[in-house]
């Protein structure tokens, strides 16, 4: 891996947070368009991050607002759809002058008095109510037309949401299948984690790492942290330590990665665990606290 | 509801469906709103940037690419960046003054919602509260002040490598803290 690609990675979390300015967005859209997984996955990983910072600010509006902004919707939809209807009701009275007489007005009341005028009218009127009914046919049929449109273009979106749903399941799955083949895995190697320290004899774990997958699978056991503190996951390669990132220690001390994009360049031939200060060591590639426990592969 | 849910009102909002936006609105304008209202810090202008994200939503509506985000990342960010812009022409007219004291607004959600909503904010909060200072300091900075990486750096006279380090840690602990299935 790179130096500069690194530098591309180190971006991830700015621009998930939209700290990057217009230009420095525009190149790392365009690094991630190459295409760059790697990237990819950590700015995924990063996005939830930014979610949870969102989820913590989440405060319910006012209840009046919701009508109120539905309706401003609804409002400005109207305003684009009057436009829209004026438009097409000149066009339809363009096509009804063109393919119809104009109509007649209807006739009056001394009209019908007259009987001869009666006759003549009434064989004039005749052609408007059929001109009536010919129009009345056309824009049920374009009625029709426009909900048969609807319901298809509707299916249709429906259709596409399914699919997503689908492929979304099928990643998850063959995700846990990667999961299952890295245990499994004859290129897999595994190290067990001992205590460097007297003081913290109880410590143990074990790590699996399969090096053509990138992915590796830590657990480890009595970790007992004090507040302000953190246990820091290292893999050593040929070039030194790097971060795996702080440890999650849950309840009883116990703590479970599944790590993928192990990619420290060459081989990895050891893991360690640092005890830091909160938030974990400031250099990714080097320990600032002591290292509390180790296992080569 | 869940992001599947999300998938399809979308897909019916792209497809015209005005009505989709109701379930969407109840589902997400607490997080657009919530995070409006940390920019703005002002319920009357909250309030209007959220108008604006909703009707930005609605007409940009074909906009949205599922394989770029989901559909609470693309609202969320659009409220975002209306607040912002609102607190910058603000900021560019110097006003100071109608500043509203944050109340929490009354509430329509069902207590059993309202309960579980309020753990999980408490417990995210707590996840917020527990990073390091350095990280939460430039996390909310970047998102809610709107400052750009050099920005941020200057303002914490820190190294720009500083900042970004302390900005994944910060995002990628944070995750760590509260798995997505609680708040998604």
């Amino acid at each position: 891996m790179s130096v500069r690609h690194d530098e591309w990675r180190e971006l991830c979390a700015l621009y998930a947070l939209g700290a990057l300015d217009a230009a420095e967005s525009r190149r790392f859209e365009a690094h991630l368009a190459t295409p760059c997984h790697d990237c990819a996955w950590e700015l995924a990983e990063c996005a939830e991050g930014v979610s949870a910072l969102t989820a913590s600010a989440a405060t319910t509006p006012a209840p009046g607002l919701r009508t109120r902004i539905l309706d401003a919707i609804a409002a400005e939809e109207g305003l684009a759809g009057g436009a829209k209807e004026e438009k097409a009701k000149r066009v339809e009275r363009a096509a009804e002058e063109s393919a119809y007489p104009p109509p007649l007005p209807p006739p009056t009341r001394i009209q019908r008095l007259d009987t001869e005028r009666e006759r003549s009218d009434r064989r004039i009127v005749r052609i408007p109510f059929v001109a009536a009914l010919g129009w009345a046919a056309a824009l049920a049929a374009a009625l029709l037309g426009i909900v048969e449109q609807r319901t298809v273009r509707r299916l249709e979106s429906e259709s596409v949401a399914l699919r997503q749903q689908q492929a979304r399941l099928e990643d998850h799955l063959a995700e846990e299948q990667r999961w299952a083949a890295t245990m499994s895995s004859p290129a897999a190697r595994t190290a067990i984690l001992a205590a460097t320290t007297q003081d913290r004899a109880g410590l143990s774990g074990w790590a699996l790492y399969d090096p053509s997958a990138q992915r590796a699978v830590v657990v480890l056991e009595n970790l007992q942290l004090e507040p302000g503190h953190d246990f820091q996951l290292w893999a050593i390669g040929p070039h030194g330590p790097r971060s795996l990132g702080v440890i999650q220690v849950e309840t009883g001390g116990r703590a479970f990665m599944r790590l993928t994009r192990v990619v420290v360049p060459a081989d990895i031939s050891a893991f360690a665990v640092s005890y830091e200060a909160k938030g974990g060591s400031p250099n990714p590639t080097a320990p600032a606290g002591p290292v509390v426990m180790a296992g080569t592969l | 509801m869940d992001l599947a849910s999300d998938l399809l009102w979308m897909g019916r909002l792209q497809a015209g469906d005005r009505t989709a936006l109701e379930p969407l609105y109840d589902r997400h304008s607490p997080s657009m709103y919530g995070v409006a209202l940390r920019i703005l810090q002002n319920r009357a202008d909250a309030e209007d940037a959220l108008q604006e994200a909703w009707i930005q939503a609605w007409k940009q509506r074909d906009t949205f690419d599922p394989s770029r985000g989901n559909v609470a990342a693309w609202l969320v960010t659009i409220a975002r960046s209306r607040a912002l812009d609102r607190r910058r022409r603000q900021a560019s007219r110097g006003r100071a003054e109608g500043v509203v004291p944050i109340d929490p607004p009354p509430s329509t959600t069902d207590p059993e919602t309202a309960a579980a909503r309020g753990n999980l904010q408490m417990r995210l909060r707590q996840a917020l509260a527990s990073l390091d200072p350095k990280q939460r300091q430039v996390l909310e900075i970047a998102y809610f002040e709107g400052l750009s990486q050099s920005e941020i750096a200057a303002r914490l006279g820190a190294p720009l490598g500083s900042v970004k380090f302390w900005a994944r840690q910060g995002l990628l602990q944070l995750r760590e803290l509260v798995p997505r299935d609680e708040w998604t």
